[in-house]
């Protein structure tokens, strides 16, 4: 049913909105929302990482829960092999829940304290009724190994192990099923560095053993280089530049993009001197009230009248290079911006 | 100097030791819950003290009937002669707490008082509970417009002084003792209600319950065994001091006259009755309140060292 032609995920004008207000009952009756993804579309093809940055409250999380249906979008389509999610029924939802799992951010708060890890990893096949009970633990002591841990700890709680082997555990358990996607979402930024390495390289590796495609949510963009294959940057719930890593990388073409890679701080004290940073100025606006036009205009460096007005669309700007900025220009990130 | 070095040393050992058999990788056995909660119990001394006590005045409670009258004489004794004779004795050997105005053995209507407290406290906090989880599981789960009339609901309650609350409902269907029951077991839902509405709201929105979802679980297995594991240990703990609590709400009824009707003795009454001998017989208020003074003590130490136990993140088990 799915050929080779039919992308893994196509999310098209996927929007989700959250109305605010606590006030009586709820506040169900104000008309004000949080637009936190507005109008995002990309498509992530089988076997491949997608990375997804853009600093925290950009609705890159959002996005990933939006897919998942976690939180059912506002707008918008998510076809997964080419099925529309929102059409599914319960049945087809759960279906596609095997070949589609969840990685969180907080090892400490996404494994249940009072389950033991071989019941956690277990959870999913346990769900979809696959196997007996001996079998599920024989896959579980299998996949502990893959993942790095002490089989024998099957019967240990979450609370014994640190928090890089608890990430090790949540990959287990959303490696169970073998899924087609994975949706990271900050998988390592709760980590220490050195175990940021480790869990990435894990990941690595059984992306090569599975086939696995990841959708890799992170607000640090030297932590997507290493692992993805096309990079998308989202600004206040829009995409502002898609395109595979070593472009955006190395010719970023939308100011948002050009000032947070002029961020990534370089190991080498005497070039990080002789850098020039593109600091932006105040806070990213609030989604409740979103600013009229590009949303970046405010803190833009190179905004003009027409920012302000038009929303710029999402263009091609080069082979599979997308960038929504109505004066994009390719910047060669070792050059300074300033001086342009 | 030389013991407390040794016992450090003996520590350290078990400490290493300890470590070699994690090291090993050979792993304890599958280990539950309440198995791992009741361990951690058993290491607070405290704990472990006010459950012996609740379990010793359990036991002389309920087996009451077969030696107390016979040992230490009828509770409600009413025979004219052993009521003059033994009037206000004080404490001796054979009336441990001495006897009241009506020659009755106090130490004997302390036992059969404590039938009454003990029921009074697990039957009201049995209605308060029930009624409470179902109110905080129905505000918590369906949210919205049931959460806000439920939530109102309870402010309202917890408005009212709660004894004047109870006091008010007593006057209204009368006294007796299962009238107390049910006017302690009401009102004390709200609160019961409140924590467990919290307890499932702060789970619902795990990061667990989330990934649970992710998978596909259903409702049921999800409020199974994701949500009402991770609630109920607050609501074990808040209902072990509840039960405290309610036994000291009786105590204020009957001590009012509006709980337990004499002769038939509670803590309260037999304070009551006391209270106008205490410059000269001090023992017939003084023993029945040290009743009630150890046993709720013992409940909320109970409850105390439960919420210790039942936190998984405390360390060993």
């Amino acid at each position: 049913m799915a050929d080779n032609n039919t992308p893994l995920l196509k999310v098209e004008h996927l929007t989700k909105e959250f109305p605010t207000g606590s006030g009586f009952l709820g506040g169900r009756f104000s008309k004000k929302v949080v637009s936190a993804v507005n109008d995002v579309s990309f498509e992530i093809r089988a076997g491949e990482t997608f990375g997804l940055v853009g600093e925290s409250g950009c609705g890159k999380s959002t996005t990933g829960r939006a897919i998942m249906h976690l939180d059912p979008p506002t707008s918008g389509k998510v076809y997964f092999e080419g099925k529309d999610i929102s059409k599914m029924n319960k049945a087809e939802l759960k279906d596609m829940r095997r070949d589609m799992q969840f990685i969180f951010q907080d090892p400490y708060a996404s494994l249940n304290p009072r389950m033991t890890i071989g019941e956690i990893v277990s959870e999913p096949m346990v769900i979809h009724g696959i196997g007996t009970p001996e079998e599920r633990m024989d896959r579980v002591r299998e996949l502990l190994d893959v993942v790095g841990l002490n089989p024998e700890h099957i019967n240990r709680y979450p609370h014994e192990f640190s928090g890089g082997q608890r990430q090790r555990v949540g990959i287990a358990r959303s490696f169970i099923l073998r899924p087609k996607l994975i949706i990271c979402d900050e998988p390592v930024s709760a980590l220490d560095v050195s175990i940021q390495a480790q869990v990435l390289n894990l990941l690595k590796d059984l992306q090569q053993q599975y086939g696995t495609a990841y959708l890799f949510i992170a607000h640090d963009l030297s932590v997507v280089q290493h692992i993805s294959d096309r990079v998308a940057v989202m600004y206040l719930g829009k995409m502002v530049e898609l395109s595979d890593w070593k472009s955006l990388y190395a010719e970023p073409n939308h100011p948002y993009t050009q000032s947070l890679l002029s961020a990534v701080p370089v190991p080498d004290p005497d070039v990080q001197k002789s850098r020039k940073r593109i600091i932006l100025a105040g806070d990213p606006p609030s989604p409740i009230d979103p600013p009229s036009g590009c949303r970046f205009h405010t803190r833009c460096p190179i905004a003009q009248g027409r920012c302000a007005e038009e929303v710029p669309e999402f263009r091609e700007i080069g082979a599979g290079h997308f960038c929504a900025c109505h004066y994009a220009t390719p910047f060669p990130i070792k050059e300074s911006y300033i001086d342009l | 100097m030389q013991y407390p070095m040794n016992t450090m040393g003996e520590q350290v050992r078990a400490a290493a030791a300890e470590a070699h058999v994690v090291a090993n990788g050979s792993d304890k056995p599958t280990r539950t819950l309440w198995g791992d909660a009741f361990k951690r119990l058993r290491k607070n001394r405290l704990a472990m003290f006010a459950i012996v006590w609740i379990l010793i005045v359990v036991v002389i409670a309920v087996t009451a009937d077969l030696w107390v009258p016979s040992v230490l004489g009828d509770p409600n004794a009413s025979d004219t002669a052993t009521m003059v004779m033994n009037s206000r004795l004080a404490p001796s050997l054979q009336h441990p707490f001495g006897t009241d105005t009506l020659g009755r053995d106090v130490l004997s209507r302390v036992i059969y008082g404590a039938r009454i407290s003990l029921t009074v406290g697990i039957v009201a906090t049995g209605i308060s509970t029930a009624i409470g989880l179902v109110m905080g599981a129905l505000a918590a789960y369906y949210g919205g417009i049931w959460d806000t009339i439920i939530m109102r609901l309870a402010d309202i309650f917890l408005a009212f002084p709660y004894t004047l609350f109870v006091i008010a409902m007593i006057a209204v269907i009368g006294n007796g003792i299962q009238n107390v029951f049910i006017a302690i077991g009401i009102l004390g839902w709200p609160s019961i209600a409140r924590v467990f509405r919290s307890a499932i709201l702060s789970v619902k929105e795990s990061d667990y319950v989330d990934a649970a979802r992710s998978m596909g679980a259903s409702d049921a297995r999800i409020i199974a065994r994701h949500i009402f594991p991770n609630s109920v240990a607050s609501i074990v703990v808040y209902a072990t001091m509840n039960i405290g609590g309610a036994i000291l709400t009786e105590s204020a009824l009957s001590f009012l006259g509006l709980g337990v009707v004499p002769p038939d003795p509670s803590w309260g009454t037999l304070i009551q009755e006391g209270q106008k001998y205490l410059q000269t017989e001090p023992w017939l208020m003084i023993m029945p309140g040290i009743a009630i003074l150890t046993t709720v003590l013992a409940f909320t130490l109970l409850g105390d060292g439960l919420r210790d136990a039942l936190d998984v993140k405390m360390k060993d088990a």
